[in-house]
């Protein structure tokens, strides 16, 4: 019989069973959704470039003003706000639950924080792949309002800017919050040493101590 | 430095980075050979984990967390876990 540590990874029933009581209500539910889950429809993430192109590519009835991209931008800034505090929140309560779950059972404990790390890291690659493509948005949306509502140019540039930094705030709170796990785990399992050992230890303690 | 991974370093290193990324990571820890290790390893202690748990750059924008342990020869390092960390510097004002 192996460790408890290991029973948490090895025993799939176990962990089936853990993820469909905690993990599931933690992961799979209403705390853990994306930016992509919470975005309304008519503005869909990451559509926020086809949401404008809509209201000003010309033959349709009424061509946006600067007033409605206005609006649209208030809108998307403050989703993507209310979802910074949302994630904040449930964040708070996932480390919360692992806390509580830490002083009764670590088999419990590490196989939720398997699959908390690795949604939080999906989450993150969701957030950045939309870093990534701020640029070009800007680009195409640019060209976009220089034919048709060219007044509106400083407003798209500003609303981009902040979404870009809300954005890195979305994804440096799931990576911080990845990271804290990780380093939960460790210490809730720390791992054998397996294979070889590199290296010798001469000279080490005396480095370890010189550093601040 | 003397260093061991640990039991569950590959299986995290898979799942959480890309197979380039795995391999560079290794090509990385091969640095903690040496000692004093070369500054771009950036190895520190982790804030609040009484130097138990140290951090060091694992290519790229990942990182290894590293657990100083002891055996009957001296200090070991123990590799942990590896992950992305840095990926956000760039969108920052």
């Amino acid at each position: 019989m192996g460790s408890v540590c290991d029973q948490a990874v090895l025993d799939r029933n176990e962990k089936s069973s853990i993820l469909k009581t905690v993990g599931d209500r933690l992961c799979n539910g209403s705390i853990m959704s994306t930016m992509l889950d919470f975005a309304p429809p008519e503005f869909g993430f990451p559509d926020l470039a086809a949401s404008y192109k809509s209201l000003i590519t010309p033959g349709i009835e009424q061509r946006a003003d600067v007033y409605q991209i206005e609006q649209i931008s208030k809108r998307w800034l403050s989703f993507v706000r209310d979802s910074n505090s949302k994630t904040s929140s449930a964040i708070a309560k996932i480390i919360g639950t692992c806390e509580l779950l830490y002083n009764r059972t670590i088999p419990i404990f590490v196989a939720l924080l398997e699959t908390v790390i690795a949604r939080l890291q999906k989450d993150e690659e969701l957030a950045f792949g939309f870093l990534e493509h701020i640029p070009d948005m800007t680009r195409s949306m640019e060209e976009i309002f220089k034919e048709n509502c060219e007044e509106a140019i400083p407003i798209l540039k500003n609303t981009l800017s902040q979404l870009e930094s809300l954005v890195s705030d979305h994804a440096e709170m799931l990576r911080d919050a990845r990271w804290q796990l990780m380093l939960r785990r460790v210490k809730a399992c720390p791992s054998k040493g397996v294979g070889p050992i590199h290296g010798d230890a001469a000279g080490m303690d005396e480095f370890l101590a010189s550093i601040p | 430095m003397r260093w061991q991974k640990g039991e569950y370093y590959d299986k995290r290193a898979a799942k959480q980075l890309r197979v380039e990324d795995v391999e560079r990571a290794e090509r990385w820890l091969e640095k903690l050979t040496e000692t004093p290790p070369p500054g771009d390893l950036k190895l520190k202690p982790m804030e609040g984990h009484n130097r138990v748990l140290c951090e060091a750059r694992a290519g790229g924008q990942n990182r290894f967390i590293l657990r100083l342990t002891r055996d009957g020869v001296g200090p070991l390092f123990i590799v942990e876990d590896v992950g992305p960390h840095d990926i956000y510097k760039k969108h920052r004002p």
